[in-house]
């Protein structure tokens, strides 16, 4: 029997689960026998992986960071969703509020979503250095930690980042674009009310991570597996939609440069 | 134990299937699917569904049974049974989860239709709890919020 492929993925919700299910399922089923073993926290699984006790993490943009940082490079991202590229991030106010330009948010109080939310704080905190504000200068922070260690997987930080704004409590918060166009739509934020006072440079978010040590026939199997799913196929049609994407695409290390850059700015990993 | 403790009740449960099991009860089978079910589309019922589904149908034929010995008219009784488990990762073996997967709690709504005397029917449900095995059972290992609302 061919010797399973161990993948780890972080659940916030059990209901999350199914996903993998089905998904390791569609591996087993393609010749690429797969165990997915679940882990309450990105750290938990990047340690999983540094250890050898799993061979592919479905890692976070920071968890990505971290293994990259861990392994001295000598990791890869092997695979991405389409949707995982060019990602951005943004900084909404209150059209009523008089700030137009991020250079209005000095001396201002920002929402940010949990501490280690790459798209609700680290990315924005690099995006407002590069606008000359500094990070424990030039603004107030607030931080909504909902389940830290999920890395703003769980988009309850983001909402309750965007709530005290709406309650006024803040003066500004930050989000992902998905979730601005996900909230203008169903109603939660309206657009008459809020605007976007700045956005962040594009950036990646998850991907399948392998050490370089992984083995390369292995490799390839998943990969051929994982390419083989067609959106067009009704039978892959489903799995795709619970995953959020119409292609997996093939890894790349590009977008990670203003998270890096973010961490580096507040020495994340020193402080965490 | 009274002298009648001995009477025992048995099913015979086969996992002979891949999805699911099948359990013998006296001459009767039913199937049930897996031991929770987080897939809303999941087609058989789980292990644990079936249990809140006993917990109702407890109170709720016994609430029946016991106006109809008591002479009191009931159109009809519903339930409405939540159970909430400690920690539901637990059970998929989240690496560093914490708490188990057993019981936390029960929430219960047993709805009476009836025309009756309110005090008549909180009387019988009074007594319905004291009889009833599952309520017994789970009160003793789980917070049981319970609620009683008669509808005229």
């Amino acid at each position: 029997m061919t010797k399973p492929i161990i993948l780890g993925a972080v659940l916030y919700d059990p209901k999350v689960s199914v996903i993998w299910d089905i998904i390791r399922e569609y591996f087993e089923d393609n010749g690429v026998p797969m165990d997915v073993v679940f882990f309450t926290n990105y750290e938990l699984q990047v340690e999983s992986l540094m250890n050898g006790h799993i061979d592919i993490a479905w890692n976070s943009p920071l968890a990505w960071v971290d293994t990259e940082r861990r392994a001295n490079n000598g990791c890869r991202a092997i695979a991405m969703r389409d949707t995982d590229r060019d990602r951005c991030s943004h900084i909404i106010v209150k059209k009523a509020s008089g700030i137009a330009s991020p250079a209005d948010l000095k001396g201002k109080t920002i929402a940010f979503g949990a501490k280690d939310s790459p798209q609700a704080r680290l990315i924005p905190i690099q995006m407002l250095h590069e606008h000359g504000l500094k990070a424990g200068e030039d603004y107030t922070a607030k931080r909504f930690d909902v389940l830290v260690g999920k890395h703003g997987d769980h988009i309850g930080g983001e909402l309750d980042a965007f709530k005290a704004l709406e309650a006024g409590e803040v003066d500004a918060s930050c989000l992902l674009d998905l979730n601005w166009e996900a909230w203008t739509k169903d109603g939660t934020i309206n657009t008459a009310e809020y605007d976007i006072v700045a956005t962040t440079d594009h950036f990646d978010h998850c991907n399948f991570t392998v050490l370089d040590s992984f083995d390369t026939d292995r490799e390839k199997a998943f990969l051929e597996a994982l390419f083989a799913m067609d959106y067009g196929n009704p039978d892959h049609k489903e799995m795709m939609d619970l995953e959020g994407l119409k292609k997996w695409e093939p890894g790349r290390t590009s977008g990670y440069g203003p998270l890096t850059t973010g961490c580096e700015l507040i020495s994340y990993f020193e402080g965490r | 134990m009274s002298d009648y403790g001995e009477m025992k009740w048995s099913v015979r449960v086969s996992a002979r299937d891949r999805d699911g099991v099948a359990v013998y009860a006296r001459k009767k089978r039913f199937d049930v699917g897996s031991p929770l079910a987080f897939d809303v589309e999941e087609e058989a019922t789980s292990a644990f569904e079936y249990m809140l589904g006993a917990i109702g149908a407890d109170l709720a034929a016994g609430m029946k049974e016991l106006c109809h010995r008591r002479r009191l008219e009931v159109d009809n009784v519903e339930a409405f049974v939540e159970g909430e488990l400690d920690n539901p990762l637990a059970h998929l073996g989240v690496v560093g989860e914490e708490g188990h997967p057993g019981l936390s709690s029960l929430a219960v709504k047993v709805f009476v239709e009836t025309l009756e005397e309110e005090d008549d029917i909180r009387k019988v449900w009074d007594e319905m709890l004291e009889r009833s095995p599952l309520y017994r059972t789970f009160s003793a290992i789980a917070r049981f919020d319970m609620r009683l609302q008669i509808a005229m």
